[in-house]
């Protein structure tokens, strides 16, 4: 089998052609210098996925990310501002806000009024970091991980923002970091995706997820996401049908595979090369998901550290621990989603359900990690896509108030692979609402990410339509 | 005419060329002299036509002496005009090596006066000559435009050598590599040993090797140590531009300022070149530097020595079960993890042989490893991690791996290990973690090991000593509508959990709540409350669920008032139809609401009917302003004209603050017994969302999703 890079005839039009013939051999010969083995012929179907390799020694081997989907508020979590207490109900001063656009939310509101954390704050660790009483299991870790207070970015509603975190840029249609850590990287475990998702679902009011998070883009559709299920079947259809058996699956494979290589050999399309591909997947994730899945052989310890509800599918916990062995078995990015965490009414009653069904599991994750040994392998974030303003939202009432969106100031946290631990990065002013000291956009954040894995993310690239994206491509 | 000035330029280059040395170049002529660089591709150019023409009209005499004859002229002229711009720059900036430049300049002069007799003597000599006269001024270009470009692009630019800094292997090490390598090297690379190396020895000076940078050049050592007033190093680059002593030279690419602040710092706080780059402390001046060696460099450099492993072995290693992979690109170190359990075994790991002096870190947790495969493991002497978490290993076998002399990680969660295992951490010299948690090692062994061991760091987790509560049990089945003969399940998730649970609405404790034991029975509607308790755990929250059987529904509904067109469920179909719909998903066509409108629709019999009880189910998801309902009544009759009221409830108003906000709710209500053929239910929605609300002033949403009658 000859590379796709060349054997694909769809790409083979008289303009494609013409084009081809200016540059012709010289491109070849350039090619060939540059791509070791762009003339070799590939050995079997597995290895033919990319066996990306880091340009340089990563600190973290995998990723683990702990997505707070909604924003959940800084003020209530990481960033203690005793200011906005002094300044209860005071207008929120121009000169701070400074022409800040607005969601449609607030925009008109004639006051905006500040409003302190209805939930106190501590000082914990030997860093001192200030954690809020809602996260106690995190708190009490604080020495491990890196909160982030000066995280910023461009966009104010939920979606734009969301789709600029996961794939660096807000319009969607590009790949998700997971697929680009997936094409950069490869798959270190053949049996399973390089790129899994976990959804959960909290109680306070929740932001929609959508399957373009996870999308491989233009990538090739092996780098896509692969969610699984919330049921106790976690990957569903994997189950050989009644009376099947692994022979009698091998030997049907095989034959759609060769039926599918006509195909291919016929039009040429790279993707019917990507659908084999996946068959061949499916076919060892039925032997490897089983294991992997099987949480009921986790010892007691371990579930008393998760929490009750760790055994439950579907609930944030579950999906920790199963993130942490999906991790520990190769896979390169494990990506969780928890919803429900947009509070713009009722801050002080949905934080705290939100705060108990994630604090304990997330803490739990890291100090599993670390007890195997694998957390300075392992890269562990934990944040959502903004953060939320310091002024309440609607008229402030003595036992309610909310929050709107805030993109300028948000907190993030980071623990293990690569990540200095027990420190506090970045500050924001004393109102919670512009950064003052060492921000930290989305673009250095994946450069970071990136960085750590040991890529370069301005080598990781792919031409399409022309020009050559990455990760990190500033946003026009 | 063009030979006359062709000769008129020869005469001024002459004159120009024998005073180069007097030269002193006017003002206004500065920028004629610096057109050199531009205006010599004219003349190399050229002399590639006259090439060209030269032999395509080979055997057609007149045509080669109509065409080439002007075209030579031209070329001359450039030349000329060349070498003569040629001679006005070096006289004007001093700043080039005089030495370098003059045979550029005797062999440009030569060239232009070359060209000069060609084009003159072209058409009056035999075509012999013509080859001769051509191939000589081929050569005097070739000759003067390679010497040109090595003053400008300095030497080695064609065929660029590797540079072999830094010397020492050791220095490659970011643990151990020096200031002087780290930031300095890099320096003196890109902008001062293009002249200062042996080859060239600009100044007499070689920068490429510590013992010559100290040595110095003609003027005497580059570097005192701690002054770098009197540094040549330092007090060179800061020369204004324009000084003659500046260095590098003027039209050479310059430091940053960043550049020349280290050379002056380095050399200030400096006593040696030996100064590490980790032994810098944050007090220390040269801190600055030290965090911008490390930002920039790599997370770890090729610090192993051993050679790379086949790359065909390793693509063959690399099998659905067993993944080896280099640490980075160009790595010799190899990542070997196994991935499933039951294709774990001596054979296969014995495969490993061929790249086992690569393997520095071997993943295995959760594999069947047994003592005996850790005598392959032994053999793999380059290992420095090895996790055999939740394997077979014991002590006894973890003693085979006293040749793991570079072993510094080693993780032993969830095995057997004990005590005993201290001999371990003595025969292996560069242990520097064990992660030890979820083994039969204790919290006191670990505080006397600390005190032997100072260099290793021993990781047992805590584990959650005070008990806390289960989760609550769940219910299995499909639906909470059941059918006839259709039997209860429970289930709890964590192995070895029992629920106990009640059935009267009365709250399971261990004296009224039952064992569940397996699949019970229950009729009607009926509130069924469990709990889960273990030992060491806390008992579970009540749970509690409403299940139902089906019943028997009224054959025709009629709504008397009109659902809302966003959710108009199946109709009048929705109440009766044994389906219900999940609270948290209000699109689910089971549920139709009401907010414009209270709900009232009439149930009928074909015949008087007595029921029982009518259970009504409905959503409460208060944040998407999904609130229960405020009263509801229920009529009975036989006529649908004459009804009376059989059942009134006003319920409490939700609060702000009150858990479940998102949940399915049911009320029941006890019928008199009587037979009737209609019923006609009436329930309110919210008319006006309280304050603490965000949707405060509206109206909020009544979400039904199943009526059921009971006879």
């Amino acid at each position: 089998m000859s590379h796709p890079f060349f054997d694909h005839r769809l790409n083979i039009n008289r303009r494609y052609f013409l084009g081809k013939l200016s540059v012709g051999l010289g491109s070849l010969a350039l090619g060939s210098l540059l791509i070791k083995d762009l003339f070799q012929p590939e050995s079997d179907l597995t290895s033919s996925l990319p066996i990306g390799l880091p340009h340089f020694a990563p600190k973290a081997k995998r990723i683990i990310y702990l997505f707070q989907n909604g924003a959940p508020s800084q003020l209530e979590s990481f960033d203690y501002k005793p200011m906005l207490h002094k300044m209860y109900g005071q207008d929120l001063p121009a000169s701070v806000r400074n022409g800040q656009r607005l969601t449609g939310m607030t925009a008109n509101q004639d006051k905006f009024p500040l409003v302190g954390s209805a939930f106190s704050f501590q000082q914990h660790g030997q860093s001192g970091a200030w954690v809020s009483e809602l996260f106690p299991n995190i708190a009490s870790m604080v020495d491990d991980i890196c909160i982030i207070k000066s995280m910023h970015t461009e966009a104010i509603n939920h979606d734009p923002a969301l789709t600029f975190m996961q794939t660096g840029a807000q319009q969607g249609n590009r790949p998700s970091m997971g697929s680009w850590l997936s094409y950069g990287l490869g798959s270190e475990n053949q049996n399973l995706p390089a790129f899994c998702v976990l959804l959960s679902k909290g109680k306070g009011n929740g932001q929609g997820v959508y399957s373009k998070l996870w999308t491989n883009g233009f990538l090739d559709s092996r780098h896509q996401g692969v969610q699984f299920s919330n049921s106790e079947e976690r990957v569903l259809y994997l189950n050989d049908a009644d009376g099947i058996s692994r022979d009698e699956r091998r030997k049907m494979l095989d034959h759609l595979n060769a039926l599918n290589e006509m195909h291919y050999q016929e039009v040429g399309d790279p993707e019917i090369q990507s659908k084999i591909e996946q068959y061949e997947l499916a076919y060892r994730m039925q032997t490897a998901v089983p294991e992997i899945t099987d949480l009921s052989k986790e010892s007691d310890a371990t579930i008393k550290l998760y929490g009750p509800d760790c055994l439950i599918p579907g609930t944030y916990a579950s999906n920790c621990l199963l993130a942490r062995k999906l991790s520990e078995s190769g896979v390169r990015f494990v990506q969780l989603y928890h919803q429900g965490w947009d509070q713009h009414s009722n801050l002080s009653g949905e934080m705290p359900s939100q705060a108990l069904d994630v604090d304990r599991a997330s803490a739990a994750l890291v100090q599993d990690l670390k007890q195997r040994g694998l957390l300075d392998e392992t890269l562990v974030i934990w944040g959502g896509e903004f953060g939320r303003t310091n002024y309440c939202q609607g008229p402030l009432s003595a036992n309610a108030y909310g929050r709107d969106h805030h993109p300028r100031a948000y907190s993030i946290w980071m623990a293990g692979g690569g990540v200095k631990p027990g420190i506090v990065y970045g500050e924001t002013d004393e109102f919670g609402y512009n950064i003052i000291e060492n921000p930290v956009h989305i673009n250095d954040f994946h450069a970071t990410i990136l960085n750590l894995m040991g890529l370069d993310h301005e080598k990781l690239i792919y031409k399409h339509l022309g020009r050559r994206y990455r990760l990190t491509d500033k946003p026009l | 005419m063009h030979s006359n000035l062709n000769f008129g330029l020869a005469c001024l280059l002459a004159l120009i060329y024998t005073f180069s040395d007097q030269l002193d170049v006017p003002v206004a002529m500065i920028t004629a002299g610096r057109m050199h660089p531009l205006l010599l591709h004219l003349p190399i150019g050229m002399l590639g036509a006259v090439i060209f023409l030269h032999f395509t009209h080979f055997y057609n005499e007149e045509a080669r002496n109509h065409k080439l004859k002007p075209l030579l002229q031209w070329t001359a002229s450039f030349a000329l005009l060349t070498a003569i711009a040629g001679i006005l720059l070096a006289a004007e900036a001093q700043t080039y090596d005089q030495n370098e430049i003059a045979w550029h300049k005797h062999t440009g002069a030569a060239t232009a006066i070359m060209m000069l007799l060609t084009a003159s003597w072209y058409g009056k000599i035999p075509r012999s000559m013509q080859h001769i006269f051509i191939a000589l001024n081929v050569l005097l270009t070739f000759i003067s435009g390679h010497l040109g470009a090595t003053i400008t692009h300095g030497d080695n630019f064609l065929f660029p050598e590797k540079s072999e800094i830094p010397t020492i292997a050791s220095d490659l090490h970011p643990d151990t590599q020096s200031l002087y390598v780290a930031a300095i090297v890099p320096i003196l690379q890109s902008k001062c040993t293009s002249c200062h190396q042996p080859e060239k020895m600009k100044g007499n000076l070689d920068l490429t090797d510590t013992l010559t940078i100290l040595k110095g050049g003609k003027h005497g050592p580059s570097i005192t140590w701690g002054v770098p007033e009197s540094s040549l190093l330092a007090t060179r680059i800061h020369l204004p531009l324009s000084d003659e002593e500046h260095m590098p030279p003027a039209e050479r690419q310059q430091l940053t300022d960043k550049e020349k602040q280290w050379i002056s710092l380095w050399i200030q706080h400096s006593s040696s070149f030996a100064t590490k780059v980790n032994e810098i402390g944050p007090e220390h001046a040269l801190y600055p530097i030290r965090q911008a060696v490390e930002k920039r460099r790599p997370a770890v450099s090729n610090r192993h020595a051993f050679p790379v492993a086949d790359p065909d072995e390793v693509q063959r290693l690399n099998t659905f079960y067993r993944s080896v992979r280099p640490l980075f690109d160009g790595s010799p170190a190899l990542h070997v993890a196994w991935l499933l359990s039951g294709e774990f075994n001596d054979q296969r790991l014995q495969e490993l042989q061929k790249v086992r002096e690569n393997m520095t870190e071997l993943h295995l947790a959760g594999m069947p490893v047994k003592d005996e495969h850790l005598e392959f493991i032994s053999a793999c002497v380059s290992l420095e991690k090895l996790n055999v978490n939740n394997s077979l290993v014991t002590v006894k076998g973890l003693e085979k791996l006293a040749g793991l002399k570079n072993l510094h990680s080693l993780s032993l969660t969830g095995t057997q290990t004990d005590n005993s295992a201290e001999k371990i951490w003595r025969i292996l010299p560069s242990l520097k973690t064990v992660y030890v948690s979820q083994t039969r090692i204790l919290k006191a062994d670990i505080q006397n090991w600390e005190k032997k061991f100072p260099n290793i760091q021993f990781v047992l987790a805590p584990g959650i000593s005070e008990k806390i509560p289960l989760s609550v049990p769940v219910l299995k089945n499909e639906s909470t509508i059941i059918q006839k003969e259709e039997a209860i399940v429970l289930q709890h998730f964590i192995q070895g959990a029992k629920i106990l649970y009640t059935t009267d609405g009365t709250s399971p404790d261990t004296i009224r709540g039952k064992v569940y034991e397996g699949p019970f029975q229950v009729s009607g509607s009926s509130d069924i409350q469990a709990v889960a308790v273990k030992d060491g755990w806390l008992a579970s929250d009540v749970a509690r669920f409403s299940v139902f059987e089906k019943g028997s529904p009224p054959p025709h509904c009629t709504l008397l008032t009109k659902p809302s067109m966003q959710y108009p469920g199946l109709l009048e179909k929705t109440f009766t139809n044994g389906e219900q719909a999940p609270a948290s998903n209000l699109r689910d066509p089971n549920w139709i609401a009401y907010r414009d409108k209270p709900f009232h629709g009439l149930f009928s019999y074909n015949a008087p009917t007595a029921v029982k009880k009518i259970s009504l189910s409905y959503a409460q998801q208060i944040p998407q302003y999904v609130f229960p309902p405020v009263s509801v009544r229920i009529l009975a009759g036989n006529s649908p004209d004459q009804l009376t009221q059989v059942a009134f409830q006003k319920l409490p108003l939700f609060q702000a603050g009150e858990k479940d906000q998102i949940t399915s709710r049911v009320l029941h209500f006890q019928m008199p017994g009587k037979a009737y053929k209609y019923y006609r239910m009436e329930a309110s929605n919210l008319p006006v969302i309280p304050s603490w609300h965000p949707g405060k002033g509206e109206k909020g949403w009544l979400f039904i999703d199943e009526i059921f009658f009971y006879e």
